[in-house]
Order: C-alpha cells, then sequence, then structure tokens
C-alpha cells in the first residue's frame, strides 16, 4: 500500500514538474522572445506610443558674395493642407476654395476644388512656402468660419534669392525638400544643410503631451555659410553686357567669365537669357513663350515648357563646349616660343592658303596677308601662320602644351556639371592626332573645349605661366560667422616661362591696339587680348564669336572671356560683336577696382569737356564763354540774362557739345524728340545731337577713325529734355574679321 | 539531561534546569540611560562597573525577587516614556509633516511656474522666429528694391544722371600717409608750438 502510494506520489510529483518546467519554459522562451528577438521592435513601437518626435528644421546656410552681401538666405515659412475628409458639404467646399484662393492669390478656385474632390484622404496640400501675411490671413479666414478641423497649416521654410536672376547659373536654386537642385546649392548642398533638431515630449493616456519636464528638445544648427568670390558689380557689369549682346546679334545666347589671373578666383559668371531663382520653373522671356505657344498639343507643350526651363537653368560656362576659333592661337603662339620654334622676329608670307596633306586650308584674308612677323600674324589672325607653327612644333610639343594648359582634363572648379573632355570626341588624342587635325587644332579648330577651360588657359598665360584651380567659394563660416575654412589659391604647374607669358601678352596688347580686338580698345588702360570665330561643328551656317582679354596689359588682374552663341546678321565675328561687350566690362571693372587710367595725348583730345558756370550772366556773356571753350549754346526765352543752364556747370559733355540757357522763368525745362544716332561716324552723332539740343556720351573704340555708332541708350522718338546726354555706343566692323 | 524518555514525553522538561542569564543591575544605568531622562531628572551615570555574571535557576529567573523588580522597573520607564515624551515626539512630527507638506506645495508651485515660463519662452522662442523670418523677407524685398540694374536705371532715365567719366576721377597717392595742415600757414605740429607757448609761459611766470 506505501508503495503504491509512493510510487503515485512520485508520478504527481514528476506530473507537476513537468507542467511546471513546460509552462515556465513557455513563459521563459516568451520572454527572451519579447525582451531579446522583437527587444528593437517593440522599443521603437512602445516609443511610438509613448512619445511625440518633432523635427525641427534647420536653416540653410547663407550665401554671400565677395563683399558680404546676402544672395541667398533661408527663413520660416509656411504650409497650407486641407482635410478634406473633414468638409461637410458642397456650400463648405466652395466657400474654402473661394476664401483659400483670394488669400493666397496665384492659387486658383478650380485648382483647389479639384484637390478637394477626394473626400477619402485627410491631406492635400494647397500651397508652401508662404509668408507670415498670408499664414496669418489664412488663420483669421479658419477661425472665422470655424474650419480648424479642415484648414492646416504646418511650418515650412522658403529660401530668398533677394536679386532674382542676378548670378542664377552660378547660385542655384533648391528643391521643395529643401535640398539644394543646381548651382552652389547643389554642389555644396551638405555643407549649406543644417542639422535638423528634434523636440521629443512624453504623451500621457490621452495622447497628449504631457508636463515640459519629460520633453527633450535638442536646436536645430543652420548650416555653414558660404562666402562666394563672385563680386556683386563685376556680376552686374557682366550680366548686363550679355544680356545686351543676346538682344543686339538676336543670339541663341551669350556667356561670359570674369576671371582674377592671380588666384583662379571667378569674379563673375554669367549665361543669358538666364531665369529667377524665386521662381526656377518659369519662364519669363517672351520671345520663348510666343514660340511655345505655337504648340498646339497640350502635351507637347508640357514637354517643350520643361525643356526650356531646364536649358535656361543651364550653366553653359562650364557645362558647354565650343569651338575656341583663333582665340586658340595664343596657345599655339606660346607653345611655339616656349619650345623656340618661333620668336617675335620670325617672318611668313600669308598668300592666302596652305596645303595640309590633301586639303588646302584659307586664311580667312582669301588674297592673303603677304610677309608678317608673329604680332601681326596674331593681329592679323593669320591661319596659315598659325598652322606652320604648329607644323613645326609636331604633334608631340603640340600635345605636350595642349594637355599642359588643362584643355585635356576637367579644371575641378566648384561647381557641379562642368564638362569632361573626352578624347577623339571633344579633341583630337596625341596618338590620332596627324598632321591634318595638328594642323587645324593650331588655329583652333576641329576641337571643343569649356569657357572654363579657356580663360583657366588664358589666365596661366596672363599670370606668368601658372595654371590655377579656378574657384567661386572663398570661405565657409559657421553659424556664428566665423571662418571655418578659407581657400587657398592653387597652383596646377608652370605651363611656360614668365618671359613668354610677357612676350604673347605683348602681343595680344597689340591685337588690341590695332588688330581685330580694336573694339575692346579703352583710352587710358592697356587692353590685351584675342578675338575669335568659329563656325559651330553641330549646326549648319552658325557662328560662335569670342573674345578673350586680359588687363591691365603690363600688370594683368583680370581676365574676361565673351562667348556669343549663333550671332545673326551679317557680322558675327568675334572682333565685331564680342570684342566691345568684353571692352565695356573691362573698363567698368577697372574702374570699380579702382585702377587708375593713364591718359595718352592723343586720348586726351578727344575726352570730353566740363560744362562751365554761366549761370546770371548776360546772354552774349554765357555765349562767348561757352564758345570760347568749344560748346554751343542754345537760348530758350528772350530774356536777358541766363537764370539757368543745362547741363549744369561741372557735367561732361563731348566737345562742341551743346549748352541749353534758360533765360525766362516758367520756361525752365523744354523737351524735344530725341534724333536717330545710329550708324554715324563720332562727328556725325555729335552734329546730329547737338543740332536737335542734345548731349552725347561717347563709348567704345573711340579712337579709331572708321568706328559707326550701333547703340543709344535713349532710343529716337523718346520726349527728353533738351540739354540731356545720351549714351551712344560705338564699333569698327572693318578689319577686326578672323574667321 | 534527561533522565528517562519517550517518544511521547520528554522528562528533561519537568526536570529542575540551570540556565544562566547575564542580570543587569537596575540601580547600574549604562551611559545611554543615564542620558534618557526619567521623571524629569537626569539619571547620572556612577561608577562603571562589567555586568556581574550570577547563576540562577529558572524558578528564580521566572518568579523570583529581582525578576519581579525588573518587570517594575520597566513597566515604569514605559509608563514615564508614554506620560512624557508623546508630546514632544508628536511636534516634531506635526512639524515634519508641516515642513513636507510646505515642500511639496512649493515645488509644486514652483514646477507650475516653470512649466508656464518654458511655455512662454517657447511662445518667445517661435516669434522670435517668425520676425527673423519677416526679417529676412523684408530685407530681400529691400534689397531687390535696390539691386544695381534698377537703381542705375532709374538714375539715368528718371533722374538724367550721367556717369562720371574716368579722366574726371582725381586719384590722390596716399601711400606716404596722412598729414594734417593747420590753416592760416601755421606749422601742423601743434602740440610741440602749443608746449613752447607753455614753457614761455612758465619761464615768464617764474
Amino acid at each position: 500500500m506505501s508503495k503504491v502510494n509512493n510510487r503515485l506520489k512520485k508520478r504527481c510529483l514528476a506530473l507537476l514538474a513537468v507542467i511546471l518546467v513546460l509552462g515556465f519554459g513557455a513563459d521563459i522562451f516568451r520572454l527572451f522572445y519579447f525582451q531579446v528577438v522583437k527587444a528593437e521592435d517593440y522599443r521603437v513601437e512602445a516609443e511610438a506610443q509613448q512619445l511625440s518626435d518633432t523635427v525641427i528644421s534647420a536653416d540653410r546656410g547663407v550665401i554671400y558674395d565677395a563683399n558680404m552681401n546676402v544672395l541667398a538666405e533661408s527663413a520660416a515659412a509656411w504650409l497650407v493642407y486641407i482635410n478634406p475628409s473633414k468638409i461637410k458639404d458642397d456650400a463648405q467646399v466652395k466657400m474654402i476654395a473661394k476664401g483659400l484662393s483670394e488669400i493666397l492669390g496665384d492659387v486658383e478656385e478650380s485648382t483647389i476644388l479639384k484637390k478637394m474632390e477626394n473626400r477619402q484622404i485627410n491631406y492635400v496640400k494647397i500651397k508652401d512656402k508662404i509668408s507670415y501675411n498670408i499664414k496669418t490671413a489664412v488663420v483669421e479666414f479658419r477661425s472665422e468660419n470655424e474650419l480648424h478641423e479642415i484648414i492646416g497649416i504646418n511650418s515650412d521654410t522658403k529660401r530668398y534669392y533677394p536679386f532674382g536672376n542676378f548670378a542664377s547659373t552660378i547660385i542655384g536654386m533648391t528643391n521643395s525638400d529643401n535640398n539644394g537642385r543646381a548651382g552652389i546649392e547643389l554642389k555644396y548642398n551638405d555643407t549649406l544643410t543644417g542639422i535638423p533638431g528634434r523636440r521629443i515630449v512624453a504623451r500621457d493616456a490621452n495622447s497628449g503631451p504631457m508636463q515640459s519636464n519629460y520633453e527633450t528638445k535638442h536646436d536645430a544648427e543652420q548650416g555653414t555659410s558660404l562666402v562666394l568670390t563672385i563680386d556683386k558689380s563685376i556680376q552686374y557689369y557682366l550680366e548686363k553686357g550679355l544680356s545686351q549682346a543676346v538682344k543686339d546679334n538676336d543670339a541663341e545666347s551669350a556667356y561670359g567669365i570674369v576671371m582674377d589671373v592671380n588666384t583662379g578666383a571667378i569674379l563673375a559668371m554669367a549665361t543669358m537669357p538666364d531665369y529667377n531663382l524665386n521662381e526656377p520653373s518659369v519662364i519669363t522671356d517672351p520671345e520663348l513663350l510666343a514660340e511655345l505657344d505655337k504648340i498646339t498639343d497640350e502635351d507637347e507643350y508640357d514637354v517643350a515648357y520643361n525643356n526650356a526651363v531646364f536649358l535656361s537653368w543651364r550653366n553653359k560656362a562650364i557645362s558647354d563646349t565650343y569651338e575656341p576659333g583663333s582665340v586658340f592661337k595664343l596657345f599655339t603662339a606660346a607653345a611655339g616660343i616656349e619650345e623656340g620654334v618661333t620668336s617675335l622676329d620670325s617672318t611668313y608670307n600669308c598668300v592666302g592658303a596652305i596645303q595640309v596633306a590633301d586639303n588646302r586650308i584659307h586664311c580667312h584674308k582669301h588674297e592673303g596677308h603677304g610677309t608678317q612677323d608673329l604680332t601681326t600674324g596674331l593681329k592679323n589672325s593669320c591661319n596659315p601662320f598659325f598652322i606652320t607653327i604648329g607644323q613645326q612644333l609636331g604633334t608631340e610639343k603640340f600635345y605636350k602644351y595642349f594637355e599642359a594648359f588643362g584643355f585635356t582634363g576637367r579644371t575641378n572648379i566648384d561647381l557641379p556639371a562642368e564638362a569632361s573632355p573626352v578624347a577623339n570626341v571633344t579633341y583630337h588624342s596625341k596618338e590620332n592626332m596627324g598632321i591634318s587635325q595638328l594642323s587645324s587644332s593650331a588655329f583652333g579648330q576641329t576641337f571643343q573645349v569649356s569657357a572654363i577651360q579657356m580663360i583657366t588657359g588664358v589666365s596661366a598665360i596672363a599670370n606668368g605661366g601658372k595654371l590655377m584651380e579656378p574657384y567661386v567659394v572663398a570661405k565657409k563660416l559657421d553659424q556664428d560667422g566665423n571662418t571655418v575654412y578659407e581657400k587657398t589659391p592653387q597652383v596646377k604647374r608652370q605651363v611656360i616661362s614668365e618671359s613668354t607669358s610677357k612676350t604673347v601678352l605683348s602681343m595680344m596688347e597689340a591685337v588690341v591696339a590695332d588688330g581685330t580686338g580694336r573694339n575692346a580698345y579703352i583710352p587710358g588702360y592697356r587692353v590685351a587680348g584675342k578675338t575669335g570665330t568659329s563656325e559651330k561643328l553641330t549646326v549648319d551656317g552658325e557662328y560662335i564669336a569670342s573674345f578673350v582679354g586680359c588687363a591691365p596689359a603690363d600688370d594683368p588682374q583680370i581676365a574676361v572671356l565673351i562667348i556669343i552663341d549663333e550671332p545673326q546678321g551679317a557680322v558675327h565675328g568675334g572682333g565685331a560683336i564680342a570684342a566691345p561687350v568684353a571692352g565695356a566690362i573691362i573698363e567698368q571693372t577697372l574702374e570699380y577696382m579702382n585702377v587708375e587710367p593713364v591718359y595718352s595725348d592723343e586720348e586726351l583730345a578727344k575726352l570730353n569737356a566740363t560744362t562751365p558756370e554761366v549761370i546770371n550772366m548776360t546772354v552774349g556773356g554765357a555765349k562767348s564763354t561757352l564758345k570760347g571753350q568749344g560748346f554751343t549754346a542754345r537760348v530758350i526765352g528772350n530774356g536777358d540774362k541766363v537764370i539757368s543752364q543745362y547741363p549744369a556747370s561741372g557735367q561732361s559733355i563731348p566737345m562742341n557739345g551743346v549748352v541749353v540757357l534758360y533765360t525766362e522763368q516758367g520756361k525752365t525745362e523744354s523737351s524735344s524728340s530725341v534724333p536717330d544716332l545710329l550708324g554715324l561716324s563720332i562727328g556725325e552723332a555729335n552734329r546730329r545731337a547737338v543740332d536737335a539740343g542734345y548731349n552725347i556720351r561717347i563709348s567704345g573704340a573711340s579712337l579709331d577713325s572708321e568706328v559707326v555708332s550701333y547703340r543709344q541708350s535713349i532710343e529716337e522718338g523718346t520726349q527728353a529734355n533738351l540739354g540731356s546726354t545720351i549714351t551712344v555706343y560705338f564699333k569698327t566692323t572693318s578689319g577686326v574679321q578672323d574667321d | 539531561m534527561a533522565y528517562n524518555s519517550s517518544e511521547a514525553y520528554d522528562f528533561s522538561l519537568f526536570e529542575p534546569q540551570i540556565i544562566e542569564y547575564p542580570v543587569k543591575k537596575p540601580q547600574q544605568s549604562t551611559k545611554r540611560d543615564a542620558k534618557r531622562p526619567q521623571n524629569g531628572k537626569r539619571v547620572t551615570s556612577k561608577k562603571k562597573t562589567a555586568p556581574r555574571k550570577r547563576t540562577i535557576t529558572r524558578e528564580e529567573a521566572m518568579g523570583g525577587s529581582v525578576s519581579s523588580k525588573i518587570k517594575d522597573f520597566q513597566t515604569e520607564v514605559e509608563r514615564d516614556a508614554k506620560t512624557t515624551s508623546f508630546p514632544e515626539y508628536g511636534k516634531k512630527l506635526l512639524c515634519f509633516i508641516v515642513v513636507c507638506a510646505i515642500l511639496i506645495v512649493t515645488y509644486l508651485v514652483l514646477n507650475t511656474k516653470y512649466d508656464t515660463l518654458l511655455n512662454e519662452i517657447s511662445v518667445v522662442e517661435s516669434e522670435i522666429q517668425i520676425q527673423k523670418g519677416e526679417n529676412v523677407r523684408l530685407n530681400a524685398e529691400l534689397s531687390s528694391m535696390l539691386s544695381t540694374d534698377k537703381v542705375e536705371n532709374y538714375a539715368e532715365n528718371v533722374l538724367g544722371m550721367v556717369k562720371a567719366e574716368n579722366y574726371q576721377v582725381s586719384y590722390i597717392d596716399l601711400s606716404e600717409g596722412d598729414c594734417v595742415v593747420v590753416s592760416g600757414g601755421k606749422s601742423a605740429d601743434g602740440g610741440s608750438e602749443l608746449g613752447g607757448k607753455i614753457k614761455e609761459l612758465f619761464a615768464y611766470i617764474f
């Protein structure tokens, strides 16, 4: 009996043990599963339930120009959205659409109605990046109509570009996520992007926030700010010149660069037409819009519109390649002088063509330039002369300098989308450079370079032979304005000697003084340069006109490259259309940089004169005073005494200009119609202006006797006060053709 | 030690046992006892003597005269403690409770105030952010209105201004530093002249 009991007892105990082991084992297993295997998932789930985590967006860094003018800055903005699932009826829909459309301005009522069609969803964005005033108006509208559940407002940030189109292709813009999309904004996106902050608050049982003891806040850190090498004033001169060039020549586009030759810093860079950084997806060019409007198919129109928008964002100065034409002769000359195959004393007899293998290559002057030295050859931009120098150098040496000047690789400028040269596509590789390729390359044909490569190479010629690395970001600043990085100019290599550099510069100066670059001549300044005209390889019958210059020639500070793409009209040479633009930019830039002009006697004789003070004089006395100083008097009224004069004393007007004398009260101003002053010589334009009672200010190549006016600041037929000054632009079209 | 035993009874329990108890004499109070107030009088400690061990029987321990004295003494001490120390402890307890209550209330008030201030700071901070944004927007508007092209257009086309020519600008060489010229043909070195006059004045006086 006791044995049976014992056995039963043991079995019970065993069963109990099994139950306990299984029970606890399962628990331990579940515990292990939850605590170890699924720990991370449940932790995240618990945190999501218990914590409210809000991201505090960080402002992007500011972009400044070289003088700390703000070019791009971020600020708080707001986003308006609608929760259609809470809408009661159609009347409410209409009321919301109408009200918001009126407040937001540029959002159509129909667009809002369309967005509210789907009542199942609870979030539809109506407009982002709205300002404080508009947000306040939306809040008032929401309160007045008790639409708190339907209309919502979220915080947002907006990037402001104060100057709209200014330097748009360099600065670039951001997308709706506040990430860089082009230009500096894209290249330095990581630097400009700040570190977002976080606000973590514990939630109570009702999912409401608990008291602040349970709050953790990490403030957002503003991104690093950038100081560019771009100078606002020089950039303005460049943009103004390019914009006018596109207009004057009905060109497809124009682009240019101004570089500090000693450091490689980009002082200005622009492409025209450009776009408004505040509205990058809007085309404002009326001609382009008119062309697009011709497209009737809606889908086709959208595609064309988008393509046009993307094209306007393109920074052609670094992304496009072009045929350099005669500008490249500078590099052939530099290589030839450096290698000793040619010198300033070398002569060549141009007969108008040269035989290269099976081809006969013509000079742009078919009758030939005759015997000329190297400087004259460059002034005349003689093709056979430079073909000969190229052949004398041979493939090995020519390619050595082609590579050394940086034409076979990227310049590594700190901007996105730099064109990458490809051997045997954009240029001839050494292996494939036969006599024909060598000959054509020697005078700048059959290969392509980018504008940034070209100006970097020319800067090397100007600065004593050092190839610099171009850059646009000079400094990086932290959010307190402390400098955290400063760019040190990088010399890539010494390409040519200083003596060769000086020799080539002197030849370039002769080109501007008396060669194809005469339209870039500036009285008082020594400008060195070279013109270029080339036929586009990709489009038949279209040309690219260019001019590259540096100044002052005796101590170069800046280099300017102007490229006009597909100019229309009979005159399409670089010397005729690009050189005047470059000349104006160089003049304004040197003035701005306080480079003192030094005038020759010849220049001084042609300069304007300053008007004398003749108020309170008798009419006769005033007339004789003015005549004695070379001015013409024009009297308004019948009084005996001069009561006012126009222009006032101390104003600059050309020699033989007109001064209007007012002799009666009430007749202090008199206006007339501005005459047509285009297509005239300086003397003719001045005479016609004076006869009409106006003065002119001469701009452009004023020393050349063959100059002709091509633009006037006040258009013909405009009513203007007598005695006003009209700026008339002159250039020469003879002897500047170089293709 | 058991004389006789079975499983059911332990006869040793009925035998007299000798147990050793350390006996404290009530008169010989310890140092701690001396400090303890007894009937309002401080009991001074007498000569310290080591407690003497005495062997007593169980009967003595249970019902002897010494044990009854100890019992009496203990009862008396307890009675005294109940009647005399309760009000003082009560006051202290009350004080403690009041202090705690004050601390808790103060903590709650301060906490509420802290929360309120934090909220206010948060509101002000967000207001600053808004105003900063407005500042940026207005500055951007101002800059766009004062852009170089707009200023130049207005100056030339509305005000009729003309840019100065290069030759109208006079360049001054400042490489040798600025100097001040006193009008009236006097020396620029006014300081030494003044010093000379003062010296002359002192020479005249003395």
